[in-house]
């Protein structure tokens, strides 16, 4: 908005245009930011203020007050979970700017006491079972409710929960996996099974039936980029602690390779990414592929690199396998983000590159001279070709653009 | 006014899978066959979980999921017979189908996991937080016991824990006078 009244100035000044729409346009803004931003802030403060009570209740209930019966908890739980469904609804029904912000919050509210119930439930009865069960049954009833939101927010606290299942589930004793390889098999797998959700979503919300699928699938990006840099970079580290073995099992490797194979199809076919994104997903999971065929084949690094230079110092390329991996695979996600216009996920990525290169110094390079010495090159380098980039950047996008058709 | 029949599914969805979720578990407790089972504490030693109690069950039969030759995530079936009120005998039925077996107090379902630990879904118990170290000693001590009900099928739920003999609620209040005095 400060910058709008020079850009207009500008345009007049050109002829672009004239007086009486440089009012008009001014006029317009300034009531739309009028009308948008209490509503905006107003959203936000709700949304924290009822996360907080609904995290509150659940640690109230975590608390378990014994010398109150059972019984006598479960029925206050049910009549407060009614009392809350009844606000919901009659929200629905109000009218005015507001009702579906406190729409939204309310039925946030009650998403959270069905879950804080599903606690009290656990512990009236002493029921046994892993988090991540616990969690799925509450992501199963909630979903109907969830669907029907009416702004952002209930999607993401969905989507979030459902990653949180996830998380819990690779973690939990299971026969699918073996637990010591699960954490990092889960998160390899991750995003490209939330990149085929994103895609299914899509192609629900293009027949037009499903309005809820564009939102469902807002929200689905946002935390498949989150999960994308968090795989990138935190997995790729504990790769160099956690060899895999061949008891690691076929299975996980199954479902991780289905997953990716689903999301290139969906990614060729679908109209969500542009031909240049396109190609920018094609090579994130070719890099990816290329990255994990010699843990898959010999379990680490070390191994794989004696089979092709005997006698190699296989500790340096343990260290040095991963951030060759994960930076460039994240400046390519950071195109992908700016492609894409999404400018804060952008910055994170680069946040996340800029971590990564101080890590590396740390691990390579023994003494702090030497890792000081290091990271002063390696910003140069990367001022130097982000300028270039700035500087260049219309010629390569036309080189690019001449590649791509 | 116009009913948002849809909106309604949606709210009574999880308020009805909730209630159905209580009464199941109240009526195990209501109609199922009691059993008093000794618990024991193993290593790692890690009995409290946040505000609940983890322990082992002690079937009297040591290596009950090797016995019955069961992968992790196997079904097991076990046929408990209780002896007195503390003595449990046990004896393996491995089956992908619960079969009524005679002379059984009940049988529980359960599974073995990677450690090869049947687990029948009663190994936790919620205390109150501030009696946690306390009443994990006691299960360390090997002088605590769960009562379960166990319903036809042969699923279990814990309907309470005795400590010393005792009810949970009623160790606490006879722990708590004999502090004041």
């Amino acid at each position: 908005m400060k910058k709008l009244p020079n850009l207009i100035e500008e345009w007049v000044r050109e002829g672009l245009l004239t007086q009486s729409q440089h009012e008009k346009i001014l006029e317009y803004e300034k009531n739309r930011h009028r009308a948008g931003k209490p509503q905006w802030v107003l959203y936000g403060f709700l949304i924290l203020g009822i996360c907080i009570v609904g995290i509150g209740l659940i640690s109230l209930i975590a608390a378990n007050w014994e010398k109150i019966p059972g019984g006598a908890k479960i029925a206050a739980d049910f009549i407060v979970l009614c009392a809350v469904a009844f606000g919901v609804y009659m929200l629905d029904r109000a009218e005015g700017g507001w009702s579906d912000i406190f729409f939204d919050a309310l039925s946030a509210f009650f998403i959270l006491l069905c879950m804080a119930s599903i606690g009290l439930v656990s512990q009236v009865f002493h029921t046994g079972g892993q988090l991540y069960q616990a969690l799925l049954f509450w992501l199963i009833i909630v979903l109907p409710l969830t669907l029907r939101g009416k702004k952002y927010f209930l999607f993401h606290l969905w989507a979030a929960g459902f990653l949180t299942m996830l998380v819990a589930w690779s973690s939990a004793d299971s026969s699918l996996y073996d637990q010591r390889h699960a954490f990092v098999l889960f998160f390899l797998t991750l995003p490209f099974f939330l990149l085929f959700i994103v895609h299914l979503l899509f192609l629900a919300a293009k027949t037009g039936k499903a309005r809820w699928a564009e939102r469902f699938g807002g929200a689905f990006i946002f935390w498949l980029m989150v999960s994308f840099i968090v795989m990138l970079f935190f997995v790729e580290l504990s790769f160099l602690t956690s060899h895999f073995e061949a008891d690691a099992g076929l299975l996980p490797f199954i479902i991780l390779y289905a997953c990716i194979v689903a999301s290139l199809v969906f990614t060729l076919f679908s109209s969500f990414f542009t031909k240049k994104e396109k190609i920018i997903v094609f090579i994130l999971i070719a890099v990816f592929t290329i990255y994990c065929l010699p843990l898959i084949k010999d379990g680490e690094y070390s191994l794989w690199l004696n089979s092709i230079v005997p006698h190699s110092d296989s500790e340096i390329i343990e260290k040095i396998a991963g951030p060759v991996f994960s930076i460039p695979a994240t400046m390519l996600l950071c195109m992908l983000f700016i492609m894409r216009d999404q400018r804060r996920l952008f910055n994170i990525g680069m946040i996340a590159v800029g971590l990564r290169f101080l890590i590396i110094y740390f691990q390579v390079l023994g003494d702090l001279a030497t890792t000081a010495l290091g990271l002063i090159v390696t910003g140069a380098a990367i001022v130097g070709i982000s300028f270039l980039w700035f500087k260049k950047r219309s010629t390569v996008e036309r080189w690019l653009g001449g590649l791509l058709k | 006014m116009k009913l948002n029949t849809r909106l309604i599914i949606s709210l009574a969805v999880p308020i009805l899978c909730l209630a159905a979720f209580v009464v199941y578990k109240a009526a195990i407790l209501a109609l199922g066959v009691k059993l008093v089972l000794p618990v024991s504490g193993y290593d790692p030693r890690d009995l409290l979980s946040g505000h609940y109690l983890t322990y082992r069950v002690d079937y009297n039969r040591p290596d009950l999921c090797r016995d019955s030759y069961a992968s992790p995530g196997d079904r097991v079936y076990v046929c408990v017979r209780q002896k007195g009120e503390e003595g449990v005998e046990s004896e393996v039925i491995r089956s992908l189908h619960f079969i009524p077996a005679e002379g059984c107090t009940a049988v529980i379902r359960g599974v073995c996991d990677e450690r090869g630990r049947f687990t029948a879904g009663i190994e936790r118990f919620y205390i109150p937080e501030k009696e946690s170290a306390m009443l994990e000693r006691i299960v360390w001590d090997r002088k605590a016991m769960i009562v379960v009900k166990v319903d036809k099928n042969g699923t279990a739920v814990v309907q309470d824990m005795l400590f010393d003999g005792m009810p949970m609620n009623e160790f606490l209040k006879k722990h708590r006078n004999e502090k004041r005095r």
